[in-house]
């Protein structure tokens, strides 16, 4: 853990759990999870196994597992995770990324639902500032979203639950049509998950694109560069397939 | 202030500054400067300079030591590098090669 005294100049790398109070200007790369508290500050990219903010980050930011923005936490930079979460009153800047549209590359069934993702992963964009636009969206998906969307869905789920809807909310909010868009995607995707055991390649291309730049344009190639993401992919359909 | 804490598994390339104290089990490959305490745990490394107000050392350092208050090397210790502190003490099994220098 480092305190709300501490400042690192450089780059951070490691394993085991780290909490960010103070400030670290560099890159930081961490194989655990990565909790940004409150009063931490961040500028540079990270890549992490979780991330979790309620501090400020300016860069890019990759997870393996998920990404949670919390109330107070602020980012401007890309998110990119097979799960994210926004919580209400987190600022975000930047492109919002979910691995669960990797499906992209994927060819014929899953065609689809990279056609549903791919615009609404365009630019989201909340703030405080515009408390009218985030509270409906997201309100409904952050209290009530497992019994609203999937009446099968056990509390214990709640993180992947809590980590998925806040993101997907917001991005209704920029598309309102994608509530129901969402769930034919989920309810196709789950099928055709488990119709689909491929997992090709390795994530070398998803960890290479890290140190990318904090522009939204570096993300895009990602979005057609399916392959590395296919195991975290998996991941999600796993827990997708416990879930029905 | 808060305590932190640099984890064993933490490598860390460049400065770190920290207001209070700080304790180090992972490395460092930069300038350590701390205001409070410094405890370098016995899997703790710094590869440069180290500055702080009390600066215990059970692990590695490669580079000068500054203590404003004082240093301890303790017993596992190892130091390449200079020490620079009105108080200093080296405890038996303790590494230490540099110069030494107490009128701070």
């Amino acid at each position: 853990m480092l305190g709300a005294g501490v400042v690192i100049i450089g780059n951070l790398g490691g394993q085991g759990a780290l909490e960010v109070q103070g400030r670290v200007q560099g890159n930081l790369r961490l194989d655990g999870p990565l909790t940004i508290g409150r009063g931490g500050t961040v500028i540079g990219n990270i890549t992490a196994h979780s991330v979790s903010i309620a501090g400020s980050v300016h860069g890019d930011i990759e997870a393996r597992d998920g990404i949670e923005v919390q109330g107070p936490g602020s980012v401007e930079g890309n998110l990119s995770a097979p799960r994210i979460g926004i919580e209400l009153g987190a600022e975000v800047r930047g492109l919002v990324q979910t691995g669960g549209a990797p499906a992209q590359k994927a060819p014929g069934q899953k065609a689809p639902a990279a056609k549903a993702a791919s615009p609404k992963s365009q630019s989201v964009e909340s703030s405080g500032a515009e408390p009218l636009l985030d509270e409906p969206a997201l309100r409904p998906a952050e209290g009530s979203s497992p019994a609203a969307d999937f009446d099968d869905v056990e509390a214990d789920e709640d993180l992947t639950e809590e980590a998925r809807d806040p993101a997907e909310a917001e991005r209704e909010e920029a598309d309102p049509g994608a509530l129901r868009a969402r769930r034919r995607r989920r309810r196709r995707k789950r099928r055709s998950d488990s119709a689909d055991p491929t997992s090709p390649a390795s994530d070398e291309g998803w960890l290479e694109s890290a140190p990318a730049q904090p522009a939204p344009a570096p993300a895009h190639p990602e979005v057609p560069a399916g392959p590395p993401r296919p195991p975290t992919f998996q991941k999600g359909a796993h827990a997708q397939r416990r879930r029905s | 202030m808060a305590d932190s804490i640099i984890g064993p598994g933490i490598i860390i390339d460049g400065t770190v500054q920290a207001e209070g104290d700080l304790r180090i089990l992972g490395r460092v490959l930069g300038r350590v400067s701390v205001s409070g305490t410094l405890e370098l745990a016995p899997t703790g490394s710094v590869k440069s300079d180290v500055v702080g107000g009390r600066v215990l050392v059970a692990g590695m350092v490669e580079g000068n030591v500054t203590g404003t208050e004082r240093v301890d090397l303790l017993a596992g210790a190892r130091l390449l590098g200079n020490v620079k502190a009105p108080r200093l003490t080296i405890a038996d099994g303790a590494t230490f090669r540099g110069k030494v220098e107490m009128d701070l």
